[in-house]
């Protein structure tokens, strides 16, 4: 009998009712709820000229303002409203998940990769190598990150575009993200190198390259996995909080975050420009969060709270 | 402790200088200053003449040196744009955004230490639910937008906050609650994991063995040792709010150093961008150094293992 019938029987009331049948469904249905709406989005990002109903910069001032289907003046052709300039809002949304995608993609594989050797190195190599590196973290984790990475992208301008999105911002972001990688990484390492296979290794004289890439990597790399699904969900945030501040994606071309922008002086009168974009990003973040949580408890028990 | 505390300080100027290093390069990307305070039409010879009294015309190093030895007594420049010293503007908002964090800072550690030991205690419950709940919102929520949707219920729609600037306590509401999200959520997040761990500890069951009441177990026994990890990452979080502080204040036109930081941002006044930025850094390693201190003199097994390593 399942939680849920037992609460049942036993007359619960409905908001524990609800909660208990919500418990029921996390365990088994979260993750697979998270991964459907990632692949959404990675559908759209991958073929939005196929999916989308209208031009993303197709400007109709007649529609300027057009609510969203479901409200009185609205209508089949712009499903989620139009914004100030009566451009389909849906499709522009449909446009600007690839610059999410792209974004928190690339930008973790380049951290990842960083933070992953600088991790290696610091931890088992150690000597003046490692105070370089660990002061280095320390000061890159110490800079207010939105105020430089936004002083950079003004001053370099987006630069050329990789899949339509501007090729500063991914390395910009990247040059921030690999320390919090790497610090986790080394202490990971740290403990790792104590261990008698290592010293084996050693003994019957395999090469420094040889260990890590034979010994350590294999078993850090679960934990590079789970922080780098964990930290997916900060840099989308990251990138539509400098898009939102007006130095990611250069207009008329959507993002998430420039949406929102677009929509902030025109609350009162046109709440949805802003509110469906944002909530894009939060089931985009919350969908990877969770997947995140998940894989940790999956492949790493231990990091529970730590991460 | 000595020693620790020493490496600590030395580690937190070591960081400031490296911060320093690259606050200063933030000028290299921006073009010539000489150009952005004269305009497109001035001739060449103008030009020299103002990198002259600028310094602009000497080598990088020199250049960083010379604004290093500035800066060090406080001589962050002038405002390209407000033709002002930096350090004057810097002082006249400072507190703005001092007073906006420490409110922020405040109510969220009640919010958590509250909410998160409770769900910590009653493990699994409707109460846990809720918290959990919120606390996912709060990490996956885009600030901005959180302040723009709350703009338009509380200021908007019903008209009890308001939704610009500063003035009244009731102008902190909405630009704390904006700042604080994150903050809030990973501190509930970390409390009430540590406060199951701790609740399945052996001197927490001796505790509840030996007869004492539920509430005293928890109020003395567990709570100290749960509050352990948040003083590590607080660190941590106060850098969030200090980073968080410049989309807080650019929505909310809050007087402070983030909205002056933004605004020197577009109009591409960097000695202000530099000045903003070196604050922040130097806010946040000087919070990791107390953090570290405090912590080390807390537990003893940190302090004795970072100074052996």
């Amino acid at each position: 009998m399942s939680a849920w019938a037992v609460a049942a029987r036993r007359g619960a009331s409905w908001p524990v009712m609800a909660f208990t049948r919500f418990k029921a469904l996390r365990a088994r249905g979260m993750p697979l709820l998270c991964v459907g709406y990632i692949l959404l989005v990675a559908v759209l990002a991958a073929f939005p000229t196929f999916i989308a109903p209208d031009e993303p910069l197709h400007i109709d001032l007649e529609d300027s303002f057009n609510p969203p289907f479901w409200q009185s003046g609205g209508d089949a052709s712009h499903l989620l409203g139009a914004d100030r300039l009566g451009r389909d809002q849906l499709s522009r949304m449909i446009h600007g998940a690839r610059i999410s995608m792209v974004v928190s993609f690339a930008t973790v594989v380049i951290g990842g990769i960083v933070g992953l050797v600088a991790g290696l190195v610091s931890g088992y190599v150690g000597g003046w190598i490692e105070s370089v590196i660990q002061r280095l973290v320390d000061a890159v984790m110490s800079i207010p990150i939105i105020l430089v990475a936004l002083a950079m992208v003004v001053a370099l301008g987006p630069g050329p575009t990789l899949f339509s999105t501007p090729v500063n911002i991914i390395v910009i972001i990247s040059a921030f993200i690999w320390a919090g990688y790497a610090r986790v990484l080394r202490s990971e390492v740290l403990s790792v190198k104590e261990r008698e296979f290592v010293l084996a290794a050693r003994v019957i004289g395999a090469s420094t390259p040889r260990i890590l890439r034979v010994h350590i990597f294999p078993n850090v790399a679960p934990i590079l996995i789970v922080i780098v699904t964990g930290t997916l969900g900060t840099v989308i945030l990251f990138e539509a909080g400098l898009s939102f501040l007006g130095a990611g994606v250069p207009p008329p071309n959507p993002s998430w975050g420039n949406m929102v922008n677009d929509g902030r002086s025109f609350i009162e009168i046109a709440w949805w420009v802003s509110f469906f974009p944002g909530l894009a990003i939060l089931l985009l973040v919350l969908s990877f969060n969770l997947l995140g949580d998940w894989l940790r408890d999956v492949l790493d028990p231990r990091l529970r709270g730590i991460i | 402790m000595y020693r620790y505390i020493l490496s600590r300080i030395l580690q937190a100027l070591v960081t400031i200088v490296i911060v320093s290093i690259v606050v200063f390069s933030l000028s290299a990307f921006s073009g010539n200053p000489a150009l952005l305070m004269l305009g497109p039409d001035a001739s060449n010879e103008d030009i020299a003449a103002m990198e002259k009294r600028l310094g602009t015309d000497k080598p990088i190093p020199v250049q960083y040196w010379n604004w290093a030895k500035h800066a060090i007594t406080g001589d962050l420049g002038d405002s390209i744009q407000l033709k002002r010293p930096v350090k004057d503007l810097i002082r006249e908002r400072l507190p703005n955004s001092l007073q906006l964090g420490a409110v922020t800072f405040g109510f969220s550690v009640v919010i958590a230490l509250v909410l998160g030991t409770v769900a910590g205690v009653m493990r699994g419950s409707f109460v846990d639910f809720i918290v959990r709940f919120f606390t996912n919102i709060g990490h996956a929520a885009p600030s901005f937008w959180v302040a723009i949707v709350a703009i338009s219920i509380f200021a908007v729609r019903f008209d009890i906050l308001p939704a610009a600037g500063k003035g009244g306590p009731s102008t902190f509401v909405l630009p704390a609650v904006t700042l604080g999200m994150a903050t809030i959520a990973g501190m509930m997040r970390l409390l009430r994991s540590s406060m199951i761990e701790v609740l399945a500890s052996d001197y927490v069951r001796v505790a509840r063995a030996k007869g004492l009441e539920p509430r005293v177990v928890i109020l003395r026994h567990a709570i100290r040792n749960a509050l352990l990890p948040l003083i590590t990452v607080a660190g941590l979080l106060l850098a969030t709010i200090v980073t968080g502080s410049v989309i807080a204040e650019t929505i909310f036109a809050w007087p402070g150093i983030g909205l002056l930081g933004f605004r020197a941002i577009q109009e591409h006044d960097f000695p202000v961008i530099q000045g903003v930025v070196l604050i922040g850094a130097v806010t946040i390693a000087f919070a990791n150094l107390v953090v570290d201190i405090l912590y080390g003199y807390i537990d003893p097994r940190i302090r004795l293992h970072r100074s052996a390593s």
